[in-house]
């Protein structure tokens, strides 16, 4: 059979060399680059977009609920939050994108609200997505940092809201809510992992979003990052003690701990962390550099940089062991900041 | 420390490296294959003092990482044998549309230990020994290595007494010239204590082969220089399906074909011509190629350049590309229904 089969290719290959050389072309449907208009350009633009943002959405509920929560873990770094998401925030590369999105959601002076967190005191005010936030606490807003700073010169108590929906400016007050104020960003980096944001935020990646199997996966990966955020921060007033160890010894302490706290803060937003390790593993599975090699060694490290969330020696069966007994309820000693020694000398 | 001295140089390399590949993945792979050449040249003793350090101990800690590494390899071995499911497939159909580039379509997983993560040599190791032979870790069935018997385990020493020092040599075993009328490649392998002969059944195919690229990023290269399809993992995980898996590979030979084609275009009129050939490579192979629309729209909103609309997006999921794609399902509907040879180049 085969060389009947083969007896035709190798037919059909002397055909086509000559075929390729004088005979028919290959016609296949035209397509120019001018073919996508200017109308063109806006209707995908808008399909990526609406992408974005759902995905964008879905992360800022979820950190939502896990910043409200860890609020009293965050120390000083707290601040009142509104439970909504604006356009400003979405920092994708291109400023197409950017124009874009004025251009569906309009508000070109005011920061236009793309969604509420269902449940969250702005949602029960009755506010919408595609109003315009025009003030807060009585000052004039235009950017997110305008608004950030606006949040924090309220009473403590209520926040006033000044909206524009349509045509009607709107008057609101509601109660405030404290947060940690550390923001979480989605980012398109090329790899599934998370990572610290230079000021008050981190990023969890875009593929890391796409990864996430459900809420409570991509819970665990914010709680574990905030954890490191709220560690950080910690880390940065004990920083004389840390000088004296190895970046290795650190970097797997770090880890360590950004997991256990990680999970307390996940399951105080309640998330479901019975299944964090199973999670963890399917990432590391992933990255062959992440299971035995010591991920901060440049030689076994990976292509990629540090494997992303490297599997750390005892990690799984530790964080298997940590949403046990959070699931039954004990959450004290992952809760508990000041059990953590960061403030040792090793 | 002089160890470590030339690793945190390479680390420097690395990085560089790195930061060139943004623009190109052809480094990335590079970046990717020298990490492996890293990998089995640090000697054993400098990796084994990080490794073994005190918190490696314990007997726990080992079982984990042994049931980690396996799971690890187990995962990237199905990929390794759904990717060469659907690739040996539409090679072999597509053997004439190649043109005189052709190679035989082998159905072989092979593995060398330059080219396999550390993590993963222990796990090998449980199976078969680990060194710079290329040892066969699968045959496709019903394909021309498991047809003439050889079987996981084989080292393969010499082909057509040209002898295979690496996973390339093998890749670019070609039919032209004096072995374009053969009927069978002469293999020499090494089972065990003893070395055999073994004639394996050409079957010509497409000469390109396909190759896994461990990367998180959603994205497959046809890499012309090697002669290789890249596919990442990350696009083994995305593309759900078979149907689907086929619909990439053929739109990456369809490059392959078409870079050695005279005239064959550029951006965007390359990828409507790839495209174009993709389609017909997997309806050939017995594809469904009727979820392609949906597909390509999918994956536009899952790279990175597709998501921010960035003018780098090869792939955009355009109305005039949509028609197009839908006027060649459409054309090789009619085709399959009229009982017609899927021929690319007769409309």
């Amino acid at each position: 059979m085969m060389n009947t089969r083969r007896r035709v290719a190798l037919a059909a290959a002397a055909i086509s060399v000559t075929t390729f050389a004088c005979g028919p072309k290959l016609r296949p449907p035209a397509i120019k680059d001018s073919q996508i208009d200017f109308e063109e350009r806006i209707e995908l633009g808008t399909r990526a977009l609406k992408h974005l943002l759902e995905l964008q959405s879905r992360v800022f509920e979820v950190s939502y609920a896990i910043r409200v929560q860890g609020a009293s873990l965050c120390g000083a770094n707290t601040a009142p939050i509104l439970g909504s998401l604006h356009l400003g925030p979405v920092k994708f590369r291109g400023r197409q994108i950017q124009k874009l999105a004025k251009r569906t959601y309009g508000g070109d002076e005011e920061l236009t609200i793309t969604h509420i967190v269902p449940g969250s005191p702005i949602a029960e005010a009755g506010v919408h997505p595609r109003d315009l936030i025009t003030a807060v606490n009585g000052r004039r807003v235009r950017k997110e940092k305008h608004l950030e700073r606006a949040l924090l010169k309220g009473d403590g108590g209520s926040i006033r809201l000044s909206l524009r929906r349509t045509t009607e400016d709107l008057q609101i007050e509601m109660p405030s809510v404290t947060a940690c104020s550390h923001k979480a960003v989605v980012k398109p980096v090329g790899r599934t992992t998370t990572g610290n944001l230079e000021k008050n935020g981190f990023f969890i990646s875009l593929e890391m979003v796409q990864f996430v199997e459900s809420n409570d996966e991509l819970a665990v990966a914010i709680g574990h990052q905030l954890a490191h955020k709220i560690l950080e921060d910690q880390e940065r007033l004990v920083r004389k003690n840390f000088g004296r160890r190895s970046y290795r010894k650190k970097h797997l302490e770090l880890e360590r701990a950004a997991d256990r706290l990680g999970l307390c803060l996940t399951a105080r937003a309640r998330y479901d962390v019975v299944n964090a390790a199973a999670f963890w593993e399917r990432l590391a599975l992933e990255h062959p550099w992440a299971i035995q090699s010591n991920p901060i060694n440049p030689v076994t490290r990976g292509p990629q940089g540090v494997a992303p969330h490297a599997w750390i020696p005892n990690r799984l069966p530790a964080i298997r062991r940590i949403s046990d007994e959070l699931a039954r309820g004990r959450e004290a000693a992952a809760c508990d900041l000041s059990a953590y020694d960061l403030g040792d000398s090793g | 420390m002089e160890e470590f001295r030339a690793a945190e140089r390479s680390q420097r390399g690395f990085s560089g490296a790195r930061l060139a590949t943004m623009k190109s993945p052809m480094p990335r792979l590079r970046d990717f294959l020298g990490a492996l050449l890293m990998c089995a040249l640090v000697p054993q003793s400098a990796l084994s003092a990080e490794i073994s350090g005190s918190v490696h101990e314990t007997p726990e800690i080992q079982a984990e990482i042994e049931r980690l590494s396996e799971a690890g390899f187990n995962l990237l071995l199905e990929r390794s044998k759904r990717l060469s499911r659907v690739s040996e497939k539409i090679r072999l159909h597509g053997a004439d549309l190649c043109a005189q580039r052709l190679g035989p379509v082998l159905g072989l997983v092979v593995i060398t230990k330059k080219e396999l993560p550390l993590a993963f040599h222990a796990p090998v190791a449980k199976r078969h020994p680990v060194d710079d032979s290329i040892r066969v870790l699968w045959t496709l069935p019903g394909f021309p290595a498991d047809r003439a018997g050889l079987i996981a385990g084989d080292v393969i020493v010499s082909v057509s007494g040209k002898s295979i020092n690496g996973t390339g040599d093998l890749r670019r075993l070609r039919l032209k010239g004096s072995n374009s009328f053969d009927r069978s490649l002469p293999f020499e392998i090494r089972r065990g204590k003893e070395t055999l002969s073994i004639d394996v059944e050409i079957w010509p195919g497409c000469e390109q082969t396909a190759d896994i690229v461990i990367s998180d990023a959603v994205n497959a290269w046809a890499i012309q220089h090697l002669n290789v399809i890249g596919v990442t993992t990350g696009l083994l995980r995305f593309a759900a399906t078979d149907d689907e898996l086929a619909i990439v590979i053929g739109h990456e030979l369809g490059h392959h074909i078409f870079f050695h084609q005279p005239g064959g275009g550029r951006g965007r009129s390359l990828e409507a011509a790839s495209d174009y050939l993709g389609l017909y490579l997997a309806a050939r192979a017995g594809f469904d190629i009727s979820s392609t629309v949906e597909f390509w729209a999918r994956l536009s909103l899952r790279t990175k350049h597709g998501l921010t609309f960035h003018v780098r997006n090869s792939h955009p999921s355009s109305r005039a590309r949509t028609i197009a794609l839908e006027a060649t399902i459409q054309e090789i509907q009619g085709k399959l229904e009229r009982g017609e040879p899927l021929d690319p180049f007769h409309q």
